[in-house]
């Protein structure tokens, strides 16, 4: 029998997490929810911070667990605690260093990988010493517990959407699960890519000379529309599904711009350096769990996905479980939270055209908001606004991988066809950015060598 | 002897050397992570704080910046555990150098100020020189000339009481380089060129002497402006000959 409010809460509320910033962050997140007079809309809402560790028998068959963040209906919301500790582990472990260019987990992918290995394997004890360490500092800067706040009070914001749409056992991250098969059937694979590739192509993450594979006119979209109609009653479920989560992204972001409204400009940054760090971070834990299972080599530091690809194309029906099943990649939509927060600080909004890149979008922005203070000539603002763009900036161009992987594996239902007409296999190399890659790239964009 | 617990986290190391020659920057990372975390298990306070000052100097040379502030603020809290005050400032001074090199100036500059407060309650004047000159750079460099050269005045004085030579050759250069870039009184870095040649000629190399010409012969012109001297050159050769000879 499905539990009752009543059910969860007793189910809940014996494992609510006594860490002291888990229990911060809570107090913090529920006593903006209550400002926000959300709960008109939901009345009874409830946020619960659980640590499932405590449970007496496997949480993970409880009607409550999530990896996570979820919904559940009709007025509860559950943030695992070992989430919101990772998430802490990531924000604190970027946070010691002011200066994004100077931190060194964006040297290299294996130094992205080397941070998710720790958090991984030794997480509470990694998290102790970053406590510790912020405790023992000099200077009276302690931003790290309002950092973490807004960015887990902007996931909560998702799942007070999805009740407020009523969706059940919506959730915020679909963590890549290492125990379980990755997408192995292609038609659902490459309809799955499409529906990324289609919404990237929306917001200008495009890739020259693949747009083929999400023009509805083109035969490389027809040949995977052929895909579609096989696994349509799937995919139809899957797009609604994908429509709610926009929706809830949607709620979000607008309970964001009205909790920040009449807050300090450098409060939009903490949640600029928040949703990079947790977002940075969850895609490097996702795509280390894929290398590692798809056994992937490296050449130095980087993962050879692009060599893996051309041996293997079918990896790429695999790779769409990097996707999750019906989420929006974290690094779009953390870019895009990015992108509606500040662009509701822009009087008139920035001025683009609809043909321009989302790259182009970004930079007009931020030309937009440096424009706005130039009277001003205040040094911090100035300073946690050039942090925030170069992290807003390497975001968006560290879509690379998930546009290609998007683009090309939709394409690849009209590439097997091809191959099959010709009788002979195709060989395609991509070249896939590493982080070191994409560093670059903002760093000749900005004219710093 | 060392005890297990520093054997255990030394091989650690070894691991992480060879990961870090493979390239493997993550399992590197990752050993070396586990040789700091071992050190917990000591039971003897300074074996940890040495250990881990000894691994601070090496993250910072395999460039695990992360793993070196953890490490020297372990050793920072063992110092301060032990009352060993001597060694807290020079780790501190190392903490703080550490900041500066990642840019993470406020936490660098309140280091700084902290030390020599220490510092100057122990009358240690050495270090308290050798922080008031690197907050003396990180403040200039946030364009406040007049504090940075009032900061480089005082480890001059600091310097007075307790000769450090190292220090004092950077502060002199240090302050050369503030006065030109932030207009400061000529005659500080008339005399700071004076004491580099007296003194230090022999630290002079090629690369400095380049860097510091420009704005020493500029702040000359200003000084024998206000103090003109019967024979210029005259006086030019034989107070600052390292900056007027071919």
């Amino acid at each position: 029998m499905p539990l009752t409010a009543a059910g969860f809460a007793a189910e809940l509320a014996p494992l609510e997490s006594t860490d002291p910033i888990v229990q911060a962050v809570a107090n913090n997140i529920r006593a903006a929810v209550k400002d926000s007079g959300v709960e008109h809309e939901i009345p009874g809402l409830k946020i619960y911070f659980p640590d499932f560790s405590k449970a007496k028998s496997d949480a993970t068959t409880m009607a409550s667990y999530t990896k996570g963040c979820q919904s559940i209906l009709p007025s509860i919301v559950v943030v695992n605690a070992r989430f919101l500790l990772d998430t802490e582990a990531a924000i604190r472990s970027f946070g010691l260093y002011d200066e994004l260019f100077q931190t060194p987990y964006l040297r290299n992918d294996a130094c992205m990988f080397g941070l998710v290995k720790r958090v991984r394997e030794d997480g509470n004890q990694w998290l102790r010493k970053l406590r510790e360490f912020e405790q023992e500092k000099k200077s009276p800067q302690r931003n790290e517990i309002d950092e973490l706040t807004l960015t887990i009070l902007f996931f909560c914001a998702h799942e007070i959407g999805h009740l407020k749409d009523g969706v059940d056992g919506g959730q915020f991250v679909a963590l890549l699960n290492k125990a379980a098969p990755f997408e192995n059937r292609s038609a659902n694979a490459a309809v799955k890519v499409r529906r990324h590739a289609s919404e990237f192509e929306a917001y200008g993450f495009d890739l020259p000379g693949w747009k083929g594979a999400v023009d509805p006119q083109h035969e490389v979209f027809a040949a995977t529309e052929k895909l579609r109609l096989k696994v349509k009653e799937e995919d139809e479920k899957n797009a609604d599904w994908f429509k709610k989560e926009i929706s809830a992204d949607n709620a979000a972001v607008k309970f964001m711009i009205h909790y920040l409204k009449d807050q300090a400009p450098m409060r939009r940054s903490l949640l600029i350096r928040g949703l990079f760090a947790a977002s940075l971070y969850a895609w490097y834990d996702d795509f280390l769990t894929f290398c590692e299972a798809m056994n992937v080599p490296r050449m130095g530091t980087k993962p050879m996905l692009s060599f893996e690809l051309m041996r293997d194309p079918e990896i790429y029906i695999r790779a769409a479980s990097l996707f999750g099943d019906v989420h929006r990649c974290t690094i779009l939509r953390s870019t895009l939270a990015i992108q509606e927060v500040l662009n509701a600080d822009v009087n008139d909004g920035p001025k683009t055209k609809a043909s321009d890149t989302f790259l182009d979008r970004v930079s007009a922005l931020w030309s937009n908001l440096f424009g706005q203070d130039e009277a001003e000539k205040d040094e911090s603002n100035q300073s946690w606004k050039v942090q925030s763009a170069r992290r807003h900036l390497l975001l968006a161009i560290h879509m690379d991988t998930v546009v290609k992987l998007a683009y090309v594996g939709a394409s690849m239902p009209w590439m097997k066809e091809k191959e099959e007409q010709r009788g002979t296999p195709q060989l395609m190399m991509i070249e896939y950015e590493s982080i070191d890659q994409s560093v670059n790239r903002l760093k000749r964009m900005l004219g710093i060598k | 002897m060392a005890s297990q617990v520093i054997a255990e986290s030394d091989d650690l190391i070894q691991r992480g050397v060879a990961a870090q020659n493979e390239y493997r920057f993550d399992d590197a990372g990752l050993s070396f992570w586990h040789a700091l975390s071992c050190i917990d298990a000591s039971p003897d306070p300074k074996e940890r704080r040495d250990q881990s000052l000894q691994l601070a100097s090496f993250f910072l040379r395999v460039t695990h910046e992360d793993l070196a502030l953890l490490a020297i603020s372990e050793a920072i809290r063992l110092d301060e555990k032990l009352k060993d005050h001597a060694s807290l400032v020079s780790h501190l001074i190392f903490y703080g150098n550490i900041h500066m090199r990642l840019g993470n100036t406020d936490e660098a500059k309140a280091t700084f100020a902290d030390v020599i407060e220490r510092c100057l309650e122990i009358e240690d004047y050495g270090d308290a020189a050798s922080a008031s000159t690197n907050l003396a750079a990180m403040t200039a460099n946030s364009g406040d000339g007049a504090g940075a050269i009032k900061l480089l005045r005082n480890s001059l004085q600091y310097l007075a009481k307790k000769p450090f030579p190292d220090t004092e050759f950077i502060t002199h250069i240090t302050m050369i380089q503030t006065v030109a870039f932030h207009d400061g009184d000529p005659a500080l870095a008339v005399a700071s060129g004076i004491a580099i040649g007296k003194t230090f000629s022999e630290r002079v190399t090629d690369d400095l002497r380049q860097q510091l010409v420009q704005p020493l012969q500029t702040a000359v012109e200003s000084y024998l402006k206000k103090k003109p001297q019967p024979n210029p050159e005259a006086w030019k050769k034989k107070n600052l000959a390292w900056i007027y000879s071919n």
